[in-house]
């Protein structure tokens, strides 16, 4: 679901640390420690305003986007089950505006072994 | 003149879609594994796409740069940067440099890139990539197409039996690689 048109004016780390004001390029792992984001613990489940972020093999930092909505999975009388889609809300890159995507879906060959980390600002 | 298809290529949205990242260094880590990179690599080297027809594409989205308001070929530059990042030719070393010293924030993006390459540059060794075939009467030097750029990613053969890369000492003179040198070279 498209949100804003495609602008040069910031990328995603920009939209995620810098209020949407300017692009941000380097040191985003710096930003991240000092800014307070731990990396969720495994079975730890993200919630909304969490981050996603997308590593390549490499282990360079590809983009990050903020966590909107999560789909509970429900049986029939509504009692949750466990969590569905993670959406996310992107700016991919100066050609894309934001969109909000499940965090599944992106256009990176699946051989490329890009992982998927969330990192949180709360306690 | 029409632009060779792996190089058309280049400027498709659904390549920009598929190496998409706001990170100079995560481009460069997705353009390394791009099959599109790779097939231009390989007419490049076997001359199907010449330093010419790099030259003429570049100036060509260059040409845009003035009439739009965001440019969109800085993955094409990006991808160029990163096929000359271990090409030694003077094309790529021109080509590096003066991308490198942009700084203007509708190709923020290429320009990173192009530093990156340089500093990856900085650490290859100097290899002299000429293949040799050995011949009763000895050694007979293959040239590839685009001769100048044949430099640190292709190996050199001295002995039909064991494929061993040489270090260039001078125009006449060769060493075998260190193993460091060879890493590097991988």
């Amino acid at each position: 679901m498209n949100r804003k048109p495609a602008t040069g004016v910031y990328n995603c780390f920009g939209m995620v640390f810098a209020s949407r004001r300017t692009s941000v390029d380097d040191d985003i792992e710096k930003v991240l420690r000092e800014d307070g984001f731990r990396q969720l613990n495994t079975g730890e489940k993200p919630r909304t305003g969490d981050l996603v972020c997308y590593r390549a093999e490499s282990a360079d930092l590809l983009h990050v986007a903020v966590v909107t909505r999560i789909d509970p999975i429900v049986d029939s009388s509504n009692q949750e089950l466990g969590t569905g889609g993670v959406f996310a809300l992107s700016k991919w890159n100066d050609s894309f505006g934001e969109d909000e995507h499940n965090i599944k879906n992106h256009a990176w060959d699946p051989d490329w072994g890009i992982a998927i980390e969330f990192f949180t600002d709360r306690p | 003149m029409m632009a060779h298809k792996s190089l058309l290529e280049l400027v498709s949205l659904d390549f920009e879609a598929s190496v998409v990242t706001s990170s100079a260094s995560g481009l460069c880590a997705l353009l390394r594994k791009s099959s599109r990179l790779h097939r231009l690599r390989a007419d490049h080297r076997s001359g199907a796409v010449t330093d010419d027809n790099l030259r003429q594409f570049v100036d060509s989205l260059l040409s845009e740069f003035a009439t739009l308001e965001s440019f969109p070929h800085q993955v094409a530059l990006a991808t160029i940067a990163v096929l000359f990042e271990n090409r030694h030719s003077p094309l790529a070393e021109d080509y590096l440099i003066d991308l490198s010293r942009v700084r203007t924030a509708r190709l923020r993006m290429a320009a990173s890139v192009a530093r990156i390459c340089l500093r990856n540059r900085s650490l290859l060794p100097k290899v002299a990539a000429k293949t040799f075939e050995q011949l009763d009467n000895g050694l007979r030097e293959h040239r590839p197409p685009n001769e100048e750029s044949n430099i640190a990613d292709t190996t050199s053969y001295v002995d039909k039996d064991e494929r061993v890369p040489l270090a260039f000492i001078d125009e006449r003179r060769y060493r075998y690689c260190s193993d460091s040198e060879l890493q590097l070279m991988r």
